[in-house]
């Protein structure tokens, strides 16, 4: 129930020259006080309150420069719970030796590098399909038949069932990390269970001339795990027993899935070979 | 530094703790406060001076505002003191008692340091 204030023109002139005053102090502190003199006005004042009991009033409340100057010092916050707890923090860490500083130091640092040797070694790029490939066993790539159909190329041979079968690719590591291939990777979302049984032997080929320089030799040795350093080419073997159930359709693959470990971290590279691998034909294994 | 501006100075520090003690007998509104400290005499230089320092002292966590509403009256603005601001002001109770008492002794001559010793040592 709002009375004289607003109404008397000596309020009003108050009023404005607070606000004046108040510039410069944060908006809700000079929202607030405007809104504490108002109600003090109201409670003050009479409604009927003549020009003398007005100036009265307004004079006992200081001049619109001495509260703008009261809430300037009081936005500055001297004492208050907050400032205190300032102070605190500010004698406490005063209070911090410097050896305690050079711990702290220290340990960020550490987190710093460890960080850093995370981020570099999960993130140092994949290994890459070379271009040269074919089918390990000679009765398989006498009799390989290639298709090529929209842009994608299959090499297709007949299954033999219970027997070994298996191809080769060639395989870059174009990082500067060295990365050891471990062996085949399996598990939910790896696309991998080779043309085959679903345990295939992967292995890598030992550091050989003829490979380093893109050629296919067989006669290489061949390790597990196997290291590819920084810049070079190994020849990767994936050979598989062809015992699968299988009536005549097609099981075929085009990408391999690897364990590989980079530093002290392992991961999965799933590797695509440029074409498909499959086997056709019945198999002798039993279909449970 | 003039009589008039120490006593200026000295009100401004002693007024938050006098604004705690009054509200910790009750709550008030603005202008019962302010009232209620101009009867004591003294305190205020101008009654405008307790609506910043109502602010800083709610801002500080000692006072906290609620609205209320009086049936045929305007709602108004009410103070009361928190747990933090009685705790508050049972410290100062305890220093001011030390500090005025100091104060007195050396504007009385009461008190001198040891060896000056003309009228000897309060307790």
């Amino acid at each position: 129930m709002s009375r004289t204030s607003p109404g008397h023109e000596l309020i009003r002139d108050y009023i404005r020259q607070l606000d004046a005053a108040l510039r410069g102090v944060p908006a809700a502190e000079a929202r607030e006080l405007m809104e504490q003199i108002t109600a003090h006005l109201d409670d003050a004042l009479p409604a009927d309150a003549d020009d003398g009991q007005v100036a009265a009033v307004l004079g006992r409340l200081g001049s619109p420069a001495e509260l703008a100057a009261d809430a300037r010092r009081a936005g500055a916050g001297p004492p208050g719970a907050l400032a205190v707890a300032r102070a605190r923090l500010r004698y406490r860490l005063a209070r911090v030796r410097r050896r305690t500083w050079s711990v702290v130091g220290v340990i960020v640092v550490l987190a710093g590098i460890a960080t850093g040797y995370l981020i570099y070694f999960l993130t140092p790029g994949s290994l890459e399909f070379d271009g040269a490939s074919g089918w390990w066993y000679p009765q398989d790539y006498n009799r390989a038949v290639i298709t090529t159909a929209g842009g994608a190329t299959q090499t297709t041979v007949p299954l033999r069932s219970g027997e070994r079968q298996g191809y080769f690719v060639t395989i870059d590591n174009p990082t500067s990390l060295t990365q050891t291939i471990l062996g085949p990777a399996y598990g939910p979302g790896v696309p991998w269970d080779g043309p085959g049984s679903a345990v295939v032997q992967i292995a890598v080929s030992v550091p050989d001339r003829d490979i380093d320089g893109g050629g296919t030799s067989r006669s290489a040795g061949f390790t597990l795990p196997g290291v590819i350093p920084p810049g070079q080419i190994r020849l990767v073997r994936v050979l598989w027993t062809s015992d699968i159930c299988s009536a005549g359709g097609t099981t075929s693959i085009d990408t391999l899935a690897l364990r590989v470990r980079v530093g002290w971290f392992t991961r999965i590279e799933i590797i695509p070979l440029g074409q498909t691998w499959a086997v056709r034909g019945d198999s002798r294994g039993s279909c449970t | 530094m003039t009589a008039d501006s120490s006593l200026s100075e000295l009100r401004r520090g002693v007024l938050g703790p006098c604004v705690l003690a009054l509200l910790e007998v009750k709550s008030r509104f603005g202008l019962e406060l302010v009232r209620d400290l101009a009867a004591a005499g003294g305190l205020l230089t101008s009654d405008g001076t307790v609506y910043p320092l109502l602010s800083r002292l709610r801002d500080a966590g000692f006072v906290t505002s609620e609205w209320r509403e009086t049936p045929g009256e305007r709602a108004r603005r009410y103070y009361s003191i928190t747990e933090a601001g009685k705790r508050d002001l049972a410290a100062f109770r305890t220093e001011w008692g030390q500090f005025s008492a100091t104060v007195a002794g050396v504007l009385n001559h009461t008190y001198l340091p040891s060896g000056a010793g003309e009228k000897g040592r309060l307790p």
